[in-house]
Protein backbone atom coordinates (compact mmCIF):
# COMPACT_ATOMS: atom_id res chain seq x y z
CA UNK A 1 0.00 0.00 0.00
CA UNK A 2 0.92 4.10 -0.49
CA UNK A 3 0.98 4.82 2.65
CA UNK A 4 2.71 8.15 2.14
CA UNK A 5 0.76 11.26 2.77
CA UNK A 6 -0.90 13.03 -0.02
CA UNK A 7 -1.59 16.96 -0.29
CA UNK A 8 -4.98 18.30 -2.16
CA UNK A 9 -4.95 21.70 -2.89
CA UNK A 10 -8.32 22.76 -3.46
CA UNK A 11 -8.94 26.30 -3.55
CA UNK A 12 -12.47 27.29 -2.60
CA UNK A 13 -14.38 28.13 -5.19
CA UNK A 14 -18.34 26.43 -5.61
CA UNK A 15 -18.26 25.72 -9.01
CA UNK A 16 -15.25 22.86 -8.10
CA UNK A 17 -17.01 21.52 -5.34
CA UNK A 18 -18.07 18.46 -6.42
CA UNK A 19 -14.34 17.43 -6.94
CA UNK A 20 -15.00 17.56 -2.87
CA UNK A 21 -15.82 14.09 -3.62
CA UNK A 22 -12.58 12.62 -4.42
CA UNK A 23 -11.29 13.75 -1.16
CA UNK A 24 -13.86 12.20 1.38
CA UNK A 25 -13.71 9.27 -1.04
CA UNK A 26 -10.14 8.24 -0.13
CA UNK A 27 -11.16 9.83 3.21
CA UNK A 28 -13.44 7.14 4.11
CA UNK A 29 -12.31 4.02 1.90
CA UNK A 30 -8.31 4.02 2.36
CA UNK A 31 -6.29 4.57 5.93
CA UNK A 32 -3.89 7.27 3.82
CA UNK A 33 -3.41 10.64 5.46
CA UNK A 34 -5.09 13.82 3.56
CA UNK A 35 -3.38 17.23 4.05
CA UNK A 36 -6.75 19.31 3.10
CA UNK A 37 -5.89 22.69 1.76
CA UNK A 38 -8.62 24.77 1.07
CA UNK A 39 -7.74 27.89 0.36
CA UNK A 40 -9.83 30.79 0.93
CA UNK A 41 -8.44 33.95 2.35
CA UNK A 42 -5.56 36.14 0.67
CA UNK A 43 -3.66 35.09 3.94
CA UNK A 44 -4.13 31.46 3.24
CA UNK A 45 -2.88 31.99 -0.35
CA UNK A 46 0.58 34.11 0.41
CA UNK A 47 1.22 31.00 3.39
CA UNK A 48 0.95 28.67 0.77
CA UNK A 49 4.36 29.57 -1.24
CA UNK A 50 5.73 29.06 2.06
CA UNK A 51 4.29 25.62 3.19
CA UNK A 52 4.48 23.96 0.08
CA UNK A 53 8.48 23.63 0.67
CA UNK A 54 7.60 21.15 3.74
CA UNK A 55 5.79 18.90 1.74
CA UNK A 56 8.67 16.20 1.63
CA UNK A 57 9.39 15.48 -2.51
CA UNK A 58 8.14 11.70 -2.38
CA UNK A 59 4.49 12.83 -1.34
CA UNK A 60 1.94 13.11 -3.47
CA UNK A 61 0.08 16.57 -4.70
CA UNK A 62 -2.94 16.87 -6.20
CA UNK A 63 -4.56 20.13 -7.40
CA UNK A 64 -8.32 20.71 -7.98
CA UNK A 65 -9.73 23.60 -9.23
CA UNK A 66 -9.73 26.29 -12.23
CA UNK A 67 -6.88 26.69 -14.75
CA UNK A 68 -6.04 27.94 -17.97
CA UNK A 69 -2.80 26.81 -20.32
CA UNK A 70 -0.76 29.85 -18.12
CA UNK A 71 -1.73 29.16 -15.12
CA UNK A 72 -4.17 27.68 -11.87
CA UNK A 73 -6.84 29.78 -10.22
CA UNK A 74 -6.80 30.17 -6.30
CA UNK A 75 -10.59 31.25 -4.21
CA UNK A 76 -13.25 32.45 -6.10
CA UNK A 77 -15.68 33.89 -3.75
CA UNK A 78 -17.43 36.50 -2.39
CA UNK A 79 -14.72 37.21 0.00
CA UNK A 80 -11.52 36.88 -2.38
CA UNK A 81 -11.06 36.16 -6.10
CA UNK A 82 -7.27 34.93 -6.97
CA UNK A 83 -8.00 33.70 -10.64
CA UNK A 84 -4.20 33.91 -11.19
CA UNK A 85 -2.82 32.49 -7.87
CA UNK A 86 0.07 30.39 -9.14
CA UNK A 87 1.22 31.78 -13.09
CA UNK A 88 3.72 30.56 -15.50
CA UNK A 89 7.24 30.14 -14.05
CA UNK A 90 5.45 30.29 -10.41
CA UNK A 91 4.91 26.84 -11.44
CA UNK A 92 8.27 26.43 -9.84
CA UNK A 93 7.13 25.71 -6.56
CA UNK A 94 6.40 22.09 -7.41
CA UNK A 95 10.34 21.31 -7.78
CA UNK A 96 11.70 18.01 -7.38
CA UNK A 97 8.04 17.27 -6.79
CA UNK A 98 5.17 14.76 -8.27
CA UNK A 99 1.60 16.49 -9.07
CA UNK A 100 -1.35 15.93 -10.59
CA UNK A 101 -3.03 19.18 -11.74
CA UNK A 102 -6.52 18.23 -12.30
CA UNK A 103 -8.05 21.78 -13.74
CA UNK A 104 -8.50 22.71 -17.63
CA UNK A 105 -5.62 22.93 -19.83
CA UNK A 106 -3.25 21.66 -16.83
CA UNK A 107 -1.40 19.68 -19.93
CA UNK A 108 -0.73 23.05 -21.81
CA UNK A 109 0.47 24.57 -18.88
CA UNK A 110 2.52 22.00 -17.80
CA UNK A 111 4.16 20.97 -21.31
CA UNK A 112 5.16 24.90 -21.24
CA UNK A 113 6.83 24.83 -18.02
CA UNK A 114 7.33 21.14 -16.83
CA UNK A 115 11.07 21.27 -17.56
CA UNK A 116 11.79 25.00 -17.13
CA UNK A 117 10.10 24.56 -13.36
CA UNK A 118 12.31 21.10 -12.68
CA UNK A 119 8.92 18.86 -11.27
CA UNK A 120 9.91 15.39 -11.05
CA UNK A 121 6.78 14.05 -12.99
CA UNK A 122 3.46 15.67 -13.46
CA UNK A 123 -0.28 14.69 -14.65
CA UNK A 124 -2.16 16.95 -16.77
CA UNK A 125 -6.02 17.51 -18.28
CA UNK A 126 -6.86 19.33 -21.53
CA UNK A 127 -9.95 21.49 -21.75
CA UNK A 128 -12.52 19.85 -19.19
CA UNK A 129 -16.21 21.32 -19.76
CA UNK A 130 -17.69 21.19 -15.99
CA UNK A 131 -19.82 24.28 -16.82
CA UNK A 132 -21.99 24.81 -19.92
CA UNK A 133 -20.38 28.18 -20.77
CA UNK A 134 -16.66 26.93 -20.91
CA UNK A 135 -18.39 25.10 -24.13
CA UNK A 136 -17.04 28.53 -25.91
CA UNK A 137 -13.82 28.53 -24.64
CA UNK A 138 -13.40 24.56 -26.10
CA UNK A 139 -10.51 24.31 -29.10
CA UNK A 140 -13.70 22.85 -31.18
CA UNK A 141 -16.91 24.34 -29.75
CA UNK A 142 -19.32 23.08 -32.72
CA UNK A 143 -18.05 19.72 -31.55
CA UNK A 144 -20.08 20.24 -28.34
CA UNK A 145 -23.30 22.16 -30.12
CA UNK A 146 -25.60 19.38 -28.67
CA UNK A 147 -24.33 19.23 -25.37
CA UNK A 148 -27.08 19.41 -22.26
CA UNK A 149 -26.64 20.50 -18.71
CA UNK A 150 -27.30 16.84 -18.15
CA UNK A 151 -24.67 15.33 -20.03
CA UNK A 152 -22.01 17.68 -18.39
CA UNK A 153 -23.33 16.33 -14.83
CA UNK A 154 -22.66 13.06 -16.10
CA UNK A 155 -19.18 14.39 -16.88
CA UNK A 156 -18.45 15.40 -13.89
CA UNK A 157 -19.47 12.29 -12.14
CA UNK A 158 -17.11 10.98 -14.46
CA UNK A 159 -14.33 12.92 -14.02
CA UNK A 160 -15.16 12.39 -10.07
CA UNK A 161 -14.96 8.81 -9.95
CA UNK A 162 -12.29 8.01 -12.32
CA UNK A 163 -9.92 9.94 -10.20
CA UNK A 164 -11.31 8.43 -6.91
CA UNK A 165 -11.38 4.90 -7.95
CA UNK A 166 -7.46 5.72 -9.89
CA UNK A 167 -6.15 7.59 -6.74
CA UNK A 168 -7.74 4.42 -4.48
CA UNK A 169 -5.84 2.19 -6.86
CA UNK A 170 -3.17 4.32 -6.36
CA UNK A 171 -3.04 3.94 -3.07
CA UNK A 172 -4.15 0.03 -2.21
CA UNK A 173 -2.24 -1.90 -5.17
CA UNK A 174 0.83 1.10 -4.56
CA UNK A 175 1.18 1.67 -7.89
CA UNK A 176 3.68 3.96 -9.21
CA UNK A 177 2.72 7.53 -10.40
CA UNK A 178 3.10 6.30 -14.02
CA UNK A 179 0.81 3.61 -13.25
CA UNK A 180 -1.55 5.80 -11.34
CA UNK A 181 -1.53 7.73 -14.75
CA UNK A 182 -2.13 4.77 -17.08
CA UNK A 183 -5.01 3.65 -14.71
CA UNK A 184 -6.71 6.86 -15.07
CA UNK A 185 -6.50 6.49 -18.74
CA UNK A 186 -7.80 2.64 -18.69
CA UNK A 187 -10.76 4.14 -16.56
CA UNK A 188 -11.67 7.07 -18.97
CA UNK A 189 -11.59 4.27 -21.45
CA UNK A 190 -13.80 2.19 -19.97
CA UNK A 191 -16.01 4.51 -19.17
CA UNK A 192 -16.38 5.23 -23.68
CA UNK A 193 -17.05 1.60 -24.13
CA UNK A 194 -19.79 1.23 -21.22
CA UNK A 195 -21.52 4.21 -22.60
CA UNK A 196 -21.50 3.48 -26.09
CA UNK A 197 -22.25 -0.22 -25.13
CA UNK A 198 -25.31 1.30 -23.20
CA UNK A 199 -26.65 3.45 -25.49
CA UNK A 200 -26.31 1.52 -28.87
CA UNK A 201 -26.67 3.00 -32.38
CA UNK A 202 -27.00 7.02 -31.15
CA UNK A 203 -23.80 8.10 -32.77
CA UNK A 204 -21.13 10.12 -31.12
CA UNK A 205 -22.68 11.03 -27.38
CA UNK A 206 -21.60 13.97 -25.86
CA UNK A 207 -20.31 12.65 -22.76
CA UNK A 208 -18.74 10.18 -25.00
CA UNK A 209 -16.84 12.88 -26.54
CA UNK A 210 -16.17 14.40 -23.70
CA UNK A 211 -14.15 11.50 -22.40
CA UNK A 212 -12.51 11.34 -25.47
CA UNK A 213 -11.29 14.69 -25.69
CA UNK A 214 -10.43 13.66 -22.02
CA UNK A 215 -8.29 10.94 -22.46
CA UNK A 216 -6.55 12.11 -25.89
CA UNK A 217 -5.27 15.26 -23.90
CA UNK A 218 -4.37 13.46 -20.38
CA UNK A 219 -0.50 13.53 -20.12
CA UNK A 220 2.23 12.27 -18.09
CA UNK A 221 5.29 14.05 -18.20
CA UNK A 222 8.67 12.94 -15.76
CA UNK A 223 12.38 14.50 -15.33
CA UNK A 224 14.75 12.74 -17.60
CA UNK B 1 -5.37 -16.97 -40.09
CA UNK B 2 -3.60 -18.22 -42.79
CA UNK B 3 -1.14 -16.20 -44.68
CA UNK B 4 -1.90 -15.95 -48.30
CA UNK B 5 0.71 -16.36 -50.79
CA UNK B 6 0.14 -15.87 -54.10
CA UNK B 7 3.02 -17.51 -56.52
CA UNK B 8 3.14 -16.11 -59.95
CA UNK B 9 5.40 -18.52 -62.67
CA UNK B 10 5.27 -19.99 -66.27
CA UNK B 11 5.95 -23.37 -64.81
CA UNK B 12 4.27 -25.73 -62.56
CA UNK B 13 4.35 -24.73 -58.46
CA UNK B 14 3.29 -28.02 -57.21
CA UNK B 15 6.42 -28.80 -55.68
CA UNK B 16 7.01 -25.64 -54.22
CA UNK B 17 3.67 -25.35 -52.69
CA UNK B 18 3.86 -28.57 -51.20
CA UNK B 19 7.41 -27.30 -49.71
CA UNK B 20 6.41 -23.74 -48.80
CA UNK B 21 3.35 -25.34 -47.13
CA UNK B 22 5.40 -27.86 -44.74
CA UNK B 23 8.11 -25.53 -44.28
CA UNK B 24 5.58 -23.43 -42.70
CA UNK B 25 3.86 -25.96 -40.11
CA UNK B 26 7.27 -26.98 -38.70
CA UNK B 27 7.49 -23.34 -38.00
CA UNK B 28 3.90 -22.91 -36.00
CA UNK B 29 2.22 -20.96 -39.00
CA UNK B 30 0.04 -21.87 -41.59
CA UNK B 31 0.52 -20.90 -45.47
CA UNK B 32 -1.84 -20.73 -48.18
CA UNK B 33 -0.77 -20.81 -51.89
CA UNK B 34 -2.40 -19.47 -54.59
CA UNK B 35 -0.79 -20.27 -57.79
CA UNK B 36 -0.85 -18.04 -60.75
CA UNK B 37 0.42 -19.46 -64.08
CA UNK B 38 1.58 -16.99 -66.53
CA UNK B 39 3.44 -17.65 -69.83
CA UNK B 40 4.31 -20.54 -71.51
CA UNK B 41 3.86 -23.36 -70.96
CA UNK B 42 1.66 -23.48 -68.07
CA UNK B 43 0.12 -19.72 -67.82
CA UNK B 44 -1.23 -19.87 -72.05
CA UNK B 45 -4.19 -18.47 -71.15
CA UNK B 46 -3.04 -15.15 -70.45
CA UNK B 47 -0.83 -15.57 -73.76
CA UNK B 48 -2.57 -13.43 -76.30
CA UNK B 49 -2.75 -15.90 -79.50
CA UNK B 50 -1.72 -13.82 -82.29
CA UNK B 51 1.12 -11.78 -80.66
CA UNK B 52 2.24 -15.20 -78.31
CA UNK B 53 2.72 -12.10 -76.45
CA UNK B 54 1.59 -12.08 -72.45
CA UNK B 55 -1.73 -9.12 -71.90
CA UNK B 56 -1.69 -7.85 -69.00
CA UNK B 57 -5.72 -7.62 -68.81
CA UNK B 58 -5.71 -11.16 -69.13
CA UNK B 59 -3.64 -11.97 -66.11
CA UNK B 60 -5.71 -9.70 -64.23
CA UNK B 61 -8.84 -11.56 -65.30
CA UNK B 62 -7.74 -14.39 -64.67
CA UNK B 63 -6.87 -13.70 -61.10
CA UNK B 64 -10.27 -12.16 -60.58
CA UNK B 65 -11.70 -15.45 -61.47
CA UNK B 66 -9.48 -17.45 -59.97
CA UNK B 67 -8.91 -15.71 -56.17
CA UNK B 68 -11.73 -12.75 -56.52
CA UNK B 69 -10.87 -10.29 -53.57
CA UNK B 70 -8.90 -12.28 -51.50
CA UNK B 71 -6.31 -10.27 -49.96
CA UNK B 72 -3.13 -11.87 -49.93
CA UNK B 73 0.10 -11.22 -47.52
CA UNK B 74 2.91 -11.64 -49.66
CA UNK B 75 3.29 -12.07 -53.81
CA UNK B 76 6.10 -14.01 -55.09
CA UNK B 77 7.01 -13.77 -58.82
CA UNK B 78 9.27 -15.66 -60.93
CA UNK B 79 11.65 -12.92 -63.05
CA UNK B 80 11.56 -14.92 -66.49
CA UNK B 81 8.03 -15.50 -67.59
CA UNK B 82 9.94 -17.12 -70.87
CA UNK B 83 9.32 -13.92 -72.84
CA UNK B 84 11.85 -12.38 -74.54
CA UNK B 85 11.60 -8.46 -74.25
CA UNK B 86 8.31 -8.73 -73.14
CA UNK B 87 6.36 -9.11 -69.71
CA UNK B 88 9.12 -10.09 -66.86
CA UNK B 89 8.64 -10.47 -63.06
CA UNK B 90 8.97 -6.52 -62.80
CA UNK B 91 6.32 -5.65 -65.05
CA UNK B 92 3.99 -8.45 -63.76
CA UNK B 93 4.75 -6.55 -59.96
CA UNK B 94 4.38 -3.11 -61.30
CA UNK B 95 1.29 -3.60 -63.14
CA UNK B 96 -0.20 -5.38 -60.12
CA UNK B 97 -0.50 -2.33 -58.10
CA UNK B 98 -3.62 -0.93 -59.95
CA UNK B 99 -5.44 -4.22 -58.30
CA UNK B 100 -6.93 -3.57 -54.87
CA UNK B 101 -6.51 -6.70 -53.29
CA UNK B 102 -2.93 -6.97 -54.12
CA UNK B 103 -1.34 -3.67 -54.31
CA UNK B 104 -0.37 -3.31 -50.69
CA UNK B 105 1.45 -7.22 -50.10
CA UNK B 106 4.28 -7.40 -49.95
CA UNK B 107 6.58 -8.78 -52.90
CA UNK B 108 9.48 -11.23 -53.77
CA UNK B 109 11.22 -11.37 -56.86
CA UNK B 110 12.99 -14.65 -57.64
CA UNK B 111 14.76 -16.35 -60.71
CA UNK B 112 17.40 -19.24 -61.43
CA UNK B 113 19.04 -16.78 -63.68
CA UNK B 114 19.76 -14.09 -61.38
CA UNK B 115 23.82 -14.05 -61.63
CA UNK B 116 22.90 -13.68 -65.41
CA UNK B 117 19.96 -10.93 -65.16
CA UNK B 118 22.57 -8.72 -62.88
CA UNK B 119 25.54 -9.77 -65.67
CA UNK B 120 22.91 -8.77 -68.52
CA UNK B 121 22.21 -5.17 -66.36
CA UNK B 122 25.75 -4.44 -66.11
CA UNK B 123 26.72 -5.16 -69.42
CA UNK B 124 24.66 -2.25 -70.33
CA UNK B 125 27.05 -0.08 -69.05
CA UNK B 126 30.23 -2.37 -69.38
CA UNK B 127 29.93 -3.06 -73.04
CA UNK B 128 27.77 -0.17 -74.73
CA UNK B 129 29.11 2.07 -71.66
CA UNK B 130 25.57 3.14 -71.30
CA UNK B 131 25.11 4.07 -67.69
CA UNK B 132 21.37 5.18 -67.61
CA UNK B 133 20.14 2.08 -69.07
CA UNK B 134 21.55 -0.17 -66.77
CA UNK B 135 20.78 2.28 -64.03
CA UNK B 136 17.54 2.51 -65.12
CA UNK B 137 17.12 -1.59 -64.56
CA UNK B 138 18.39 -1.34 -61.46
CA UNK B 139 16.01 1.76 -60.50
CA UNK B 140 13.30 -0.40 -61.98
CA UNK B 141 13.86 -2.85 -59.04
CA UNK B 142 14.14 -0.39 -56.64
CA UNK B 143 10.92 1.29 -57.35
CA UNK B 144 9.46 -2.18 -57.15
CA UNK B 145 10.23 -1.99 -53.21
CA UNK B 146 10.42 -5.59 -52.97
CA UNK B 147 11.36 -7.40 -49.67
CA UNK B 148 14.44 -9.47 -51.92
CA UNK B 149 15.12 -10.90 -55.06
CA UNK B 150 16.38 -14.50 -54.87
CA UNK B 151 17.37 -17.20 -56.00
CA UNK B 152 15.42 -19.95 -57.09
CA UNK B 153 16.78 -22.81 -55.44
CA UNK B 154 15.85 -20.82 -51.91
CA UNK B 155 13.03 -19.67 -52.83
CA UNK B 156 11.15 -21.83 -50.54
CA UNK B 157 13.17 -21.42 -47.78
CA UNK B 158 13.05 -18.07 -48.03
CA UNK B 159 9.56 -16.97 -48.51
CA UNK B 160 9.09 -19.10 -45.30
CA UNK B 161 10.88 -16.72 -43.58
CA UNK B 162 9.51 -13.47 -44.94
CA UNK B 163 5.95 -14.64 -43.89
CA UNK B 164 7.63 -15.54 -40.09
CA UNK B 165 8.32 -11.54 -40.30
CA UNK B 166 5.29 -10.52 -41.61
CA UNK B 167 3.72 -12.20 -38.94
CA UNK B 168 5.43 -10.53 -36.33
CA UNK B 169 4.68 -7.36 -37.76
CA UNK B 170 1.61 -6.10 -34.90
CA UNK B 171 -0.15 -4.69 -38.08
CA UNK B 172 -0.59 -7.56 -39.47
CA UNK B 173 -3.10 -9.38 -36.41
CA UNK B 174 -5.34 -6.11 -36.62
CA UNK B 175 -5.70 -6.37 -40.36
CA UNK B 176 -6.61 -9.88 -39.83
CA UNK B 177 -9.09 -9.53 -37.68
CA UNK B 178 -10.34 -6.24 -39.38
CA UNK B 179 -10.10 -8.48 -42.90
CA UNK B 180 -12.20 -11.65 -40.99
CA UNK B 181 -15.38 -9.07 -40.60
CA UNK B 182 -14.80 -6.70 -43.59
CA UNK B 183 -18.24 -5.46 -43.41
CA UNK B 184 -18.69 -3.98 -39.81
CA UNK B 185 -18.09 -0.69 -38.56
CA UNK B 186 -16.87 -0.15 -34.89
CA UNK B 187 -19.22 2.00 -32.32
CA UNK B 188 -18.19 5.71 -32.03
CA UNK B 189 -15.84 4.48 -28.53
CA UNK B 190 -13.24 5.42 -31.16
CA UNK B 191 -13.96 8.47 -32.82
CA UNK B 192 -10.72 7.60 -35.31
CA UNK B 193 -12.47 6.66 -39.20
CA UNK B 194 -15.89 6.97 -37.81
CA UNK B 195 -18.55 5.15 -40.03
CA UNK B 196 -15.44 3.77 -41.79
CA UNK B 197 -16.10 -0.30 -42.71
CA UNK B 198 -13.91 -2.70 -41.05
CA UNK B 199 -11.65 -3.63 -44.80
CA UNK B 200 -11.78 0.54 -45.40
CA UNK B 201 -9.90 1.11 -42.33
CA UNK B 202 -8.01 -1.92 -43.13
CA UNK B 203 -6.81 0.36 -46.60
CA UNK B 204 -6.21 3.11 -44.29
CA UNK B 205 -3.77 0.88 -42.22
CA UNK B 206 -2.30 -0.65 -45.47
CA UNK B 207 -1.62 3.26 -46.98
CA UNK B 208 0.07 4.31 -43.69
CA UNK B 209 -2.68 6.53 -43.50
CA UNK B 210 -1.68 9.59 -41.28
CA UNK B 211 -3.96 8.65 -38.60
CA UNK B 212 -3.78 4.66 -38.57
CA UNK B 213 -0.96 4.83 -35.81
CA UNK B 214 -3.64 6.43 -33.32
CA UNK B 215 -6.01 4.30 -34.37
CA UNK B 216 -4.13 0.97 -33.65
CA UNK B 217 -3.07 2.44 -30.32
CA UNK B 218 -6.54 3.58 -29.60
CA UNK B 219 -8.07 0.24 -30.35
CA UNK B 220 -5.61 -1.48 -28.30
CA UNK B 221 -6.32 0.34 -25.29
CA UNK B 222 -9.91 0.84 -25.72
CA UNK B 223 -9.39 -3.54 -26.13
CA UNK B 224 -7.45 -3.73 -22.98
CA UNK B 225 -9.76 -1.32 -20.74
CA UNK B 226 -13.10 -3.04 -21.92
CA UNK B 227 -11.68 -6.64 -20.75
CA UNK B 228 -9.48 -5.62 -18.22
CA UNK B 229 -11.39 -6.15 -14.15
CA UNK B 230 -11.86 -2.76 -13.04
CA UNK B 231 -13.43 -2.63 -9.56
CA UNK B 232 -16.09 -0.17 -9.33
CA UNK B 233 -16.75 -0.41 -13.13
Amino acid sequence: MNNKKIHIIHPKDKSTDFLNSITEYIKNNTSVEINLLRLHTKEEHSQFFELIHSINNDELILFFGHGTSSCLSGAMTNEFEAPEFITEKQLKIFENKNVMILSCRSNQYLKSYFKDCNLNSAIGFPNLITEHSEIEHHDDPERFGDISLEDIELFKTAIVEIVMFSLEDYIQNSLSFQQFFNRLKLRINKRIINLYNKVPNKGKLPLGKMLNDMVDGLIYLKKI
Amino acid sequence: MAKKLLLIDNEDLTETITTIENLSKVKGFEVKCYPLYVGLPDGNDVVDEKTGKIKIPLVFEKLKRLYGNTRFNLIASDFNLNEEDGIDGIKILSSLDSQVNVKNAKRILYSSQLIDIVEDYLKIYKDDNNFDGAWGKFKSLIRLNILDFLLRDDVEKNIVEKIEKIIEQEDDFILGELLNNPDLTFNPSIEIYEGLTFAEIADKILANDSQSVKFKKKLIQLAISNIGYLKNE
